[in-house]
């Protein structure tokens, strides 16, 4: 095209190059993830895909083949059998009943609540910002259990809940089955609507609603014209998380759908799974990574270009309360009302029966501390002690704890360096090859996500019989990569957005200085996102403290954690211990988030911004 | 110290060809000033030559010594290209006092303790903000941010010193104080500077030369006062000047004697030494431009000459100073810069004459300059 320089020399051109790559820290970094994340993320995909496809020793006999052959008898026999209705299409209806209604009234909650502490010159503010998200800190199946509290009634056996010991009778279709778990995962998942929209209306000018009103609009006018088209995008984003995370949930569906046998996706998944069918359980993960993936993909043309709504009108802005007048009073006393009986009465309910010797004698003769603190007695629990004297809840409290730190560093290293990656390779291919990866966790439901893993670390991972990985099954560093994995795609988006807020121009002047890459991410990169380190880990901690379907399937006696531990007390009929057990869990992650509170800037939202 | 050969440089991003073919040579001691409209390439080339970005064809000599030879994929790192950048975000880490981030390059040089204090007492004495020391710069003004940026610049006492835009985020005033600190940074320093900016008064009053960008294209490179007085072209001349130049198109003749152009401003002509030759076209009669700068022109209510062009007033502007009039000639609207306070009205009747020794003329078509303005 041009005259080159004379000196050109094809050696010393590849040199260079070889050089320039070679030396460069970032490449190599770069290098890593991505076959660090190919390995953990794609090969168990197609894993479980070619799992699904071939045929076990088990079953070679009834499907007539031979073990190990390629075969279509479990798709064929979950979709096309007479076996379809009950094994696939039942708990896909009900999943998506499950879904659909738990997305619609969690987005209602949440986005009126978001609304109301944001936009409104509503009383209390201060009490009831710190109130709304204690739901997101309560994990789901705690919630399902002072539900359990609160309702049961005789038909299970065992001993009625708090309504019925008061003579009220509860009719079953409120204790168990899909009204019991949509109000519960409602109450739950309307957080994440709280979170993500009141970040949206936070970052709204007023005066864009002020406009409205010069042009002459009521109040309704301008909610309905201009803030809610606003908040849109936010409010979309809540509904894909909280449709894939509902239609993944286990714990909710087992405490308050198993005893009427109502069964979804997940529960089967998980049936599957424990009884060894692992073929179809895989068959219906991927199914469900299909309904999930749908679900984004509609989600992002939905959205489409006005995804950056949220950030037009830019600074912020003034913010003028609107006042709400004579209906103030109403609506305050609703939201305490609402406090009252979705958060503090189940919490209420846990901590009261915690200290109940048998279970519906609600007699203050009744009241013990025993399932705390209390020496082994035959007849209760089987001759177990409380739990701070019994060597499970320690263990269960020592791993949980060792469990969330570990992850927490780990996720939030992790998620930060491929934050940086990400920020640095926007609208590369590395970046972007990066960015996918990393969200493929993000559409495996979390019970198939343990299964997966479990599956691919039971055996000695080989490569040219080289053993890269040995068995890993019922260690505790399986249940850290699989935690630290699925907690990707959160902790990564925490990242990026964090690596986003620091400036090129920053470490460009370090390297204009003459400072390498370990210099400029240690003095430079490391010290400004320090805050978004601390918030990332405390994120993880939280979220990994209250984990159960995404480690249930993994768990063994010995590195149970506390939400397993309270499970098992559940099924058990114990509900006393484990009504212990979520106390003290919940404690911890409440202590943690004060403390985050305090000392960083944790914003829960950053980390789920979906 | 330092002389500094670019020789074409091409630069992609993706499809986008945002250098093309920039050939540029910055003499030692030079200030020299990268002008031209956000996006056409001026900052790439800074960056290009602060090796923070790689072009895909063409060499970089620093000094004689091969900075950059992207046919054999050698890039000298920044840091062994003895050079520092002011940037325009100033990209204070926010982290550190005034003293450590002047410190953190001088360190990385491995410099001696008391080398490295006393180069950020002199830096800082320079830029007069010597009691901020300990400081944060969240701590800092705007301006005060500015100076500890260049001080940390001026610091590592590099050969080449590197702004990019640096004083676009500063109010008015302190632009023009910065404006005269820079220049006497530049004298007493000796230092080599590339300056890149949009704004054209702070190009013609600081440098020793500007480089005209177009899309990616230099389009001319001169001395403040050649640009302004012989622009290559009608986008030069356009761009530089405030107020802007008034352009009159005309019917041109070439002659044996000269230049003859036609316009409403009459009939103008010009003699043989004071055109442009290469840049003539071949036809004997073709388009041309007359490129007439504000005070080019002087303004009387009546008569003085009979070559006096008579014109009406459409507005007129008193900015203290100077007043800028506007006004109509046959349909076409000439702006004058008038120095003092005068007054006109609207519609009034004014004559204009023109000093022919100095004005421009363009070739239309090609839009080149064929006649220079001679003093």
């Amino acid at each position: 095209m041009k005259p080159k320089d004379q000196n050109y020399s094809k050696s010393r051109r590849l040199k260079n190059q070889i050089k320039a790559v070679v030396t460069n820290p970032y490449n190599l970094i770069v290098l890593i993830a991505i076959v660090l994340l190919t390995y953990l993320i794609v090969f168990p995909l197609l894993d479980m895909i070619s799992t699904s496809f071939t045929l076990a020793q088990k079953d070679a006999r009834l499907a007539g083949g031979t073990a190990g052959s390629f075969t279509l008898y479990y798709w064929q026999r979950l979709l096309g059998s007479a076996l379809t209705k009950q094994m696939l299409l039942q708990p896909l209806l009900n999943s998506l009943l499950i879904g659909v209604c738990v997305s619609f009234f969690a987005i209602l909650i949440g986005s009126v609540l978001a609304w109301l502490m944001v936009r409104t010159d509503l009383p209390f503010k201060p009490f009831f910002s710190l109130a709304v998200i204690i739901p997101y800190m309560i994990p789901s199946w705690c919630k399902s259990q002072a539900w359990l509290t609160m309702f049961k009634t005789e038909r299970i056996g065992g001993a009625p809940g708090f309504l019925m010991s008061l003579g009220i009778n509860v009719p079953d279709w409120l204790a168990y089955g899909p009204v019991a778990i949509i109000t519960v995962l409602s109450l739950h998942y309307y957080a994440y609507a709280y979170l993500l929209v009141s970040a949206a209306l936070n970052s709204i000018n007023s005066e864009l609603e002020e406009m409205g009103e010069i042009q002459g609009a009521g109040k309704a006018t301008i909610l309905r014209k201009i803030t809610f088209p606003l908040v849109l995008p936010a409010m979309l984003s809540a509904v894909i998380l909280t449709f894939s995370k509902a239609i993944g949930t286990f714990g909710v569906i087992n405490y308050l759908g198993s005893k009427v046998n109502f069964v979804t996706l997940s529960s089967q998944l998980y049936m599957n799974s424990k009884s060894q069918n692992t073929q179809t359980a895989f068959a219906m993960a991927l199914i469900m990574i299909c309904i999930a993936s749908i679900s984004v993909f509609v989600n992002q043309k939905l959205i489409g270009s006005r995804k950056s709504y949220a950030t037009i009108g830019g600074k912020g802005g003034r913010s003028t309360p609107i006042r709400l007048g004579k209906h103030k009073p109403l609506i305050t006393a609703v939201l305490f009302l609402f406090f009252v009986f979705g958060i503090i009465m189940p919490i209420a309910l846990l901590i009261l029966e915690s200290f109940m010797l048998r279970q519906g004698d609600y007699s203050l003769s009744n009241l013990t501390l025993h399932y705390w603190i209390g020496d082994p007695i035959a007849t209760v629990m089987e001759g177990q002690p409380g739990i701070f004297k019994n060597a499970n809840f320690i263990n269960s409290l020592i791993n949980s704890l060792k469990l969330t730190f570990v992850n927490g560093v780990f996720g939030t290293i992790f998620g930060q360096i491929i934050g940086y990656i990400c920020a640095k390779g926007r609208g590369k291919l590395h970046g972007k090859v990066v960015e996918q990866l990393v969200f493929i966790p993000y559409l495996i439901p979390s019970i198939a996500f343990g299964g997966i893993f479990l599956s691919m670390f039971s055996a000695p991972q080989q490569l040219f019989g080289v053993t890269l990985v040995p068995s890993l099954y019922g260690t505790f560093a399986l249940l850290t990569i699989t935690s630290v994995v699925k907690h990707l795609p959160f902790a990564s988006r925490a990242g990026t957005s964090n690596m986003l807020q620091i400036g090129g121009e920053l470490e460009e002047a370090a390297e204009i200085a003459g400072a390498g890459f370990f210099k400029r991410f240690i003095r430079i990169v490391f010290p400004l996102s320090k805050g978004g380190f601390i918030s990332g880990f405390m994120l993880i901690f939280v979220s990994i403290m209250k984990e159960l379907d995404l480690i249930i399937l993994l768990m063994t006696p010995k590195t149970s954690t506390l939400p397993y531990l309270a499970f098992q007390y559940q099924n058990s009929n114990s509900p006393q211990a484990s009504d212990c057990v979520a106390i003290v869990m919940f404690s911890i992650v409440f202590l943690v988030y004060a403390l985050a509170n305090i000392f960083g800037d944790a914003d829960l939202a950053k980390s789920m911004g979906g | 110290m330092s002389k500094i050969e670019l020789k074409h440089i091409d630069k992609f991003y993706g499809k986008n060809h945002i250098l093309k073919d920039v050939n540029l040579t910055i003499e030692d001691g030079d200030f020299m000033t990268l002008l031209g409209p956000s996006g056409c390439g001026k900052t790439t080339t800074l960056r290009v030559v602060s090796g923070l970005e790689k072009p895909q064809n063409g060499t970089i000599h620093m000094d004689g010594k091969e900075i950059v030879n992207a046919a054999e994929a050698h890039f000298a790192p920044p840091s062994e290209r003895d050079l520092n950048l002011v940037f325009q975000s100033y990209a204070l880490w926010p982290h550190m006092t005034v003293r450590e981030n002047i410190a953190f390059g001088l360190n990385i040089q491995k410099l001696p303790k008391d080398e490295v204090d006393r180069r950020i007492k002199d830096a800082l004495g320079r830029m007069q903000i010597g009691q901020y020391v300990d400081r944060y710069p969240s701590e800092l003004s705007g301006g005060q941010q500015q100076r500890v940026a260049i001080a940390r610049a001026i610091a590592s006492e590099p050969h080449l010193l590197l702004m990019d835009e640096p004083l676009s985020n500063l109010d008015a005033k302190l632009r023009v104080d910065m404006r005269s600190e820079l220049k006497r940074l530049h004298t007493e320093t000796g230092t080599t500077m590339i300056y890149v900016t949009h704004d054209q008064v702070e190009a013609l009053t600081m440098s020793t030369k500007i480089a005209i960008f177009r899309e990616g294209i230099i389009i001319q490179v001169a001395h403040p006062l050649e640009l302004y007085n012989n622009p290559a072209n009608l986008y030069v001349a356009d761009f530089i000047g405030n107020p802007r130049i008034n352009f009159v198109d005309g019917k041109a003749e070439v002659s044996a004697s000269g230049l003859t152009v036609n316009s409403v401003l009459g009939r103008m002509t010009f003699p043989a030494d004071h055109l442009k030759d290469e840049n003539m076209p071949q036809e004997a009669s073709f388009d041309a431009v007359l490129g007439i700068r504000p005070e080019q022109i002087a303004i009387n209510t009546s008569r003085q000459s009979p070559s006096d062009i008579e014109a009406h007033i459409y507005t007129s502007m008193p900015a203290g100073s100077e007043t800028l009039v506007t006004v109509k000639v046959g349909g076409v609207s000439m702006v004058i810069k008038a120095l003092g306070i005068t007054h006109y009205n609207p519609d009034q009747v004014v004559y204009l004459s023109i000093d022919t020794t100095k004005i421009n003329v363009f070739d239309k078509k090609t839009e080149n300059l064929i006649k220079y303005s001679v003093e």
